[in-house]
């Protein structure tokens, strides 16, 4: 399998008549590490698909203002956290509730989500997660499940390195205190 | 430093399950979603013939005096319009000796009055008098 090269990718892209076999070979190599990003965010496989599928099919029309200044990992990550972030909006204006609402709701979904086998402490912990806003949120996974460095977080999420330390250090603290909490009264 | 975080999980299993065989599946599906033909900006890009290059032939005496010839006619009519809208000069000067002329006149009665001692109702009654005669 021929290594991925980011550079030589951005420059056949450019290029009529390799683009599209060279977008398909973007989606083969971005599919997975997208999808875990926007399940982490949504929660839900079904609402996962939708979005990721987006993200690529905007990515595909949205190409002519891809110049390469910044990485494609990058370009593409900041596409898939806006539809999150856009899908989430959404969901809150439709059901009409507040945050904490929001969250009872999701959590009931997710237990009764086929594609959600999680124990009692991974269970806990993606009830934590939902207690952070969720620019918080996808800071917290962009960081703990991705280990991506705050230069490129700050590029994604277009925040400082020093804000997103802070919210990062800040979600940590949350979300072990949360967890220790639930874990205590099981 | 990384913080060391005590969640009671591995980082590595979170509890999502995917459906068997969606990742193989996905490539095939997006690529579907995909309009027809090429990026939009290498369509964009071909759309677009390439610049034709036109020779201007060198501009007349009269293609470059017949701007000026227009303007000069354009202010030759506007003086002309002014001229006939606005009085002569020696009706100017007739209009300003006919209010001159009534303003003595009327100064010259007012004087008149005054010597005469003759009040508002007086001079009414002097007036209607006359006018019946």
């Amino acid at each position: 399998m021929k290594a991925y090269n980011e550079s030589e990718l951005i420059s056949l892209l450019q290029h009529p008549d390799s683009c599209r076999q060279t977008f398909e070979q973007v989606v083969r190599h971005y599919s997975q590490p997208l999808y875990w990003q926007i399940r982490r965010m949504v929660l839900n496989h079904d609402d996962t698909d939708d979005l990721l599928q987006n993200t690529f099919i905007k990515a595909w029309t949205g190409l002519q203002q891809f110049r390469g200044d910044a990485s494609l990992s990058t370009w593409l990550y900041r596409i898939a956290m806006n539809e999150c972030l856009n899908f989430l909006n959404r969901r809150r204006e439709m059901l009409s509730m507040d945050d904490e609402e929001v969250q009872h709701v999701v959590m009931s979904q997710l237990d009764e989500d086929p594609w959600f086998d999680g124990d009692q402490a991974e269970r806990a912990l993606q009830q934590a997660i939902l207690t952070l806003p969720e620019k918080q949120r996808m800071v917290f996974n962009l960081r703990y499940f991705d280990e991506m460095g705050y230069e490129e977080m700050s590029r994604v999420l277009d925040t400082s390195v020093g804000a997103l330390k802070a919210s990062y250090h800040h979600a940590v603290k949350k979300i072990e205190h949360y967890v220790g909490e639930i874990t205590a009264t099981d | 430093m990384k913080e060391k975080m005590n969640l009671h999980t591995s980082k590595g299993h979170t509890g999502f399950r995917v459906p068997d065989g969606y990742f193989e599946s996905l490539t095939q599906r997006v690529m579907e979603r995909l309009p027809e033909g090429e990026a939009p900006h290498a369509e964009a890009e071909a759309a677009v013939p390439a610049a034709e290059v036109i020779t201007l032939a060198a501009p007349t005496l009269w293609q470059r005096v017949r701007p000026w010839l227009y303007m000069a006619a354009m202010f030759a009519g506007a003086a002309l319009i002014i001229r006939v809208a606005s009085p002569s000069t020696e009706e100017k000067a007739a209009a300003i000796a006919r209010e001159e002329a009534e303003s003595q006149e009327i100064e010259y009665i007012e004087n008149a009055l005054d010597a005469a001692m003759m009040d508002d109702y007086s001079l009414y009654i002097y007036l209607a008098e006359d006018t019946n005669h």
